[in-house]
């Protein structure tokens, strides 16, 4: 099997492992928050949310479904990287918008029985000792992230061994053969360029890792204990998860710094492979997760605790969630919130932390180019 | 502990904050020298201005039942140093317009004790003293 079919294989697993996330997510996110509108817990069990449910999805197979198909046997046809972007960015919008078609029908469900809610309490429950609960951790021990740091440290030893002993220039690019066709002049810089690239990444790992922790907290009134201990364990299995997949893209990039530094010869192929792979495994170990834990635990088997359908009158924050994906409310200093519709955690947009949040992000990325510049080129 | 934070209640949030927390601590839910989040966690996770969780922590404060610790944040005092000369005063203010009220619907004298002694047992349940 050619390169070029290889990566073609690869570019369409992607696509479908994504047409995949987006199938799932209506069986993944609470129950309480359906299609990105909050429904009271007496009323989950109505017949007519089940209706919108199925036809979303009848739809989203159908539709996304031939759309995801067309797609791939394009992008066989005419491989280019502006079809490949152009495709997965109508991808989106066509399973957004079909997602939004949805969440409209259930805030008009909402509307049309909220006559008996008025007057009620808007309760917002927390747990004082969430964060300081020493038996029941929120996240796992940061003591964890020793691991990417030894791994790193060996890289940069590594390149300080063997710098005397590596030819003036170094092979920096292969053709499709295999073959050198490219080179760079030894420098300090190319020898602990990828080192570097790692302390990036795990600075941004460990930033993930601690989001996880802040984000804000999510308790039912009608079940605390039960609500309390979902939050609990989805916070710890993505903390070791962030940890994880931390380490495995460590190991991935030192695998592609021996080579370069010329300790252990491998074959090329398994290094242009490396990458795209490691792509595809961290897909589907998000989804994995997803189904695994479900978005604030709700796919967990939890012991159920004393529970209390009568006192469901937790704050209707709706109006802060717009179209049921974004939220947006300058009141909150909340900064991190669970996702309604979707997997993980997002920002408040209506903090203007959110906002230097995307700019140092960016920034940091420009950073990491212009270091790439001039450690390689200097 | 668990706290309900209504935010549809007359009663400010600050005060609810307040009351609770108080009430964790008579019910033993909250020991002493356990920590309270920091304002600013808290307040994320409530929703609400710094303002609010701090203006409740600085009457615990004031009131002694929380120690603000300057490495370990906001963490509950031990019952012995809560009591304090001038509470009982205090209490009597507070107390008075509420056994007024009482007074007006037309609660007997002992009825209103019963109701005391029983949220009173609620209390003294989880804590020895």
């Amino acid at each position: 099997m050619s390169y070029e079919m290889l990566s073609l294989a690869i570019i369409v697993l992607f696509i479908l492992i994504l047409f995949v996330i987006k199938l799932i997510t209506p069986q993944i996110v609470r129950r309480e928050l359906f299609f990105g509108v909050r429904i009271r817990a007496s009323q989950l069990n109505d017949e007519r949310l089940l209706d919108f449910k199925n036809t979303y999805i009848k739809n989203y197979l159908s539709i996304c479904g031939f759309y995801t198909l067309s797609f791939c046997i394009v992008l066989i046809k005419i491989p280019s990287n502006s079809v490949l972007l152009t495709g997965i960015v109508v991808f989106f919008l066509l399973s957004t918008l079909l997602y939004y078609l949805t969440h409209r029908r259930v805030m008009e469900f909402k509307k049309a029985n909220e006559a008996q809610m008025l007057n009620r309490k808007q309760i917002v429950m927390v747990d004082t000792s969430f964060r300081n609960d020493k038996s029941k951790r929120v996240l796992p021990s940061t003591l964890w992230f020793i691991i990417p740091i030894i791994i790193i440290c060996l890289n940069l030893v590594a390149g300080h061994l063997v710098y005397d002993e590596l030819p003036i220039i170094l092979p920096t690019h292969w053709n499709i053969q295999g073959e050198v066709d490219g080179g760079v002049f030894k420098t300090w810089g190319l020898v602990f360029f990828l080192p570097v690239v790692q302390i990036f990444i795990t600075g941004f790992m460990f930033l993930l890792y601690r989001v996880v922790g802040w984000s804000k907290l999510h308790i039912s009134p009608v079940n605390p204990a039960e609500s309390r201990e979902r939050n609990r364990v989805f916070r710890f299995r993505w903390g070791a998860n962030i940890i994880f997949l931390n380490i495995l893209i460590l190991l991935a990039i030192s695998l592609l710094n021996l080579f370069v530094l010329q300790i252990v010869p491998i074959n090329i192929g398994v290094l242009l492979f490396t990458q795209p792979l490691l792509i595809i495994f961290i897909l589907l170990d998000i989804l994995f997760m997803a189904i695994w834990t479900g978005q604030g635990g709700s796919r967990l088997f939890i012991q159920p605790g004393s529970s209390d359908i009568d006192n469901d009158s937790i704050l209707d924050d709706d109006k802060y969630w717009k179209g049921g994906l974004i939220y947006y409310n300058p009141r909150d200093p909340a900064l991190f919130v669970e996702k309604r519709f979707g997997i993980a955690w997002g920002l408040n947009y209506g903090n203007a932390k959110a906002y230097i949040l995307i700019i140092l992000a960016v920034g940091s990325l420009f950073l990491l180019d212009s270091l790439t510049e001039l450690m390689l080129f200097y | 502990m668990f706290l309900a934070i209504d935010f549809q209640s007359d009663i400010p949030i600050y005060m609810q904050l307040k009351h609770q927390i108080i009430a964790g601590i008579a019910r033993g839910e909250l020991k002493e020298g356990e920590n309270l989040p920091s304002v600013r966690q808290l307040a994320q996770d409530i929703g609400i201005n710094l303002h609010t969780v701090n203006k409740a922590y600085t009457l615990l404060k004031e009131d002694k039942y929380i120690l603000m610790d300057r490495r370990k944040g906001a963490v509950i005092n031990s019952m012995e140093s809560m009591a304090d000369a001038d509470s009982v005063t205090r209490l009597r203010e507070e107390i008075a317009p509420l056994i007024a009220q009482a007074f007006c619907k037309g609660m007997k004298e002992d009825e209103l004790l019963l109701e005391i002694a029983e949220i009173y047992r609620s209390f003294s349940q989880g804590v020895q003293r």
